[in-house]
């Protein structure tokens, strides 16, 4: 699963045409993410398709900012920015 | 993500900012890769070329050294001839001073010989005269003892014929012959053992001579006559033997001489 190519979300939504269902509905009404802390914890940590389907999910539906989606979403950016540091860094040591 | 009621402004702006610097990068990136490929393509022509001056300059050093070779083989073969030349004329050079050195050793060494022959010469004529003279006087004491014998044996012959004729005219013959014959007794036995003694020296003396003839003892006293002849055959055989070597030892003088002329002359 990690070493698959990423693809963006929005893509990878529509590309598998998931009907609406009602995790839409508990977001549209801001009880999704409280619902997946509550029930969905486990799989939300291990299943990374269904968190990115979750997220995708939150992201397109809630009506209201949620902080700990954001707090996530910036962890996930930090830990890009992070490799892409660690990636780069032979490049900017030579450069310095 | 854009026109999300999800996240805050800020959030958003945030997340804008990063999305326009991934494509800066991602841009930076793709024009990274493209000096990349360009600078790899320049790398492989790079290498081409350097493969093909490569070769050209392996093949320039080939028909360099070949060419070098062409050039540099007859001037090693005329080094080489002249290196021979010279040690030949070192040669030459080191043989004309032997040469010249040649003739004062040669006449030195001749001097030498020349001394030492004569000395030979001298020594052997020396020798030869001693062994002459020595010989000349053996035989000159050998035929005065003979001459004497005969002397006193014909003395003693006439005594006897004349004892006899005085023994023939007075006493009776029989009587006469038994008489003589015990007086004469003694008388040979005396001349039967000089006889002897001369018949001894004399075979002494010829078993000394080169060529030895062998003297059987007298088994029986021989008469004083045939001793006589035995003793003259004896002495004329010194004599043809002291010629023979007079002749010999002309020959062997004449012969070192003309040994040494040759020597002297062959160098």
């Amino acid at each position: 699963m990690a070493s698959e190519k990423p693809i963006p979300l929005r893509a990878w939504y529509f590309r598998h045409g998931v009907p609406r269902r009602f995790y839409e509905e508990l977001a549209e009404e801001g009880l999704l993410y409280a619902f997946l802390q509550e029930h969905c914890a486990q799989l939300v940590r291990e299943d990374e398709r269904f968190r990115q389907d979750m997220y995708e999910i939150l992201l397109r539906c809630s009506p209201e900012p949620v902080p700990e989606l954001e707090r996530e979403l910036l962890a996930e950016l930090c830990a890009a920015l992070s490799y892409f540091l660690e990636y780069t860094r032979p490049w900017r040591e030579a450069r310095r | 993500m854009a026109g999300s009621k999800a996240l805050s402004t800020e959030i958003l702006a945030l997340f804008e900012t990063v999305r326009q610097q991934a494509q800066a990068y991602a841009e930076a990136f793709t024009h990274v890769e493209e000096l990349l490929q360009n600078l790899q393509q320049h790398r492989e022509r790079f290498q081409q070329e350097t493969d093909r001056f490569r070769e050209q300059a392996a093949a320039f050093l080939e028909h360099l050294r070949r060419e070098f070779d062409t050039l540099i083989a007859p001037l090693l073969q005329r080094t080489a001839t002249f290196h021979e030349l010279h040690a030949r004329l070192a040669r030459i050079e080191a043989d004309s001073a032997r040469l010249q050195q040649l003739p004062e050793q040669f006449a030195g060494q001749v001097a030498e010989a020349i001394v030492q022959v004569e000395t030979l010469v001298r020594g052997t004529e020396q020798k030869v005269a001693l062994v002459l003279r020595s010989l000349q006087e053996e035989l000159r004491q050998w035929e005065q003892r003979v001459e004497a014998i005969r002397l006193l044996l014909r003395r003693d012959i006439g005594e006897l014929q004349r004892q006899l004729e005085e023994l023939r005219t007075t006493v009776n013959p029989e009587q006469l012959r038994r008489q003589l014959l015990q007086n004469l007794e003694p008388r040979f036995q005396t001349l039967e053992a000089q006889l002897t003694e001369l018949a001894t020296v004399l075979l002494q003396w010829t078993q000394e001579e080169p060529a030895p003839q062998p003297v059987e003892p007298p088994s029986q006293p021989p008469v004083a006559g045939e001793e006589l002849v035995l003793l003259r055959q004896r002495l004329t055989a010194l004599e043809r033997r002291m010629k023979a070597l007079r002749i010999v030892f002309a020959l062997l003088t004449a012969g070192v001489l003309a040994a040494l002329l040759l020597g002297i002359l062959h160098g």
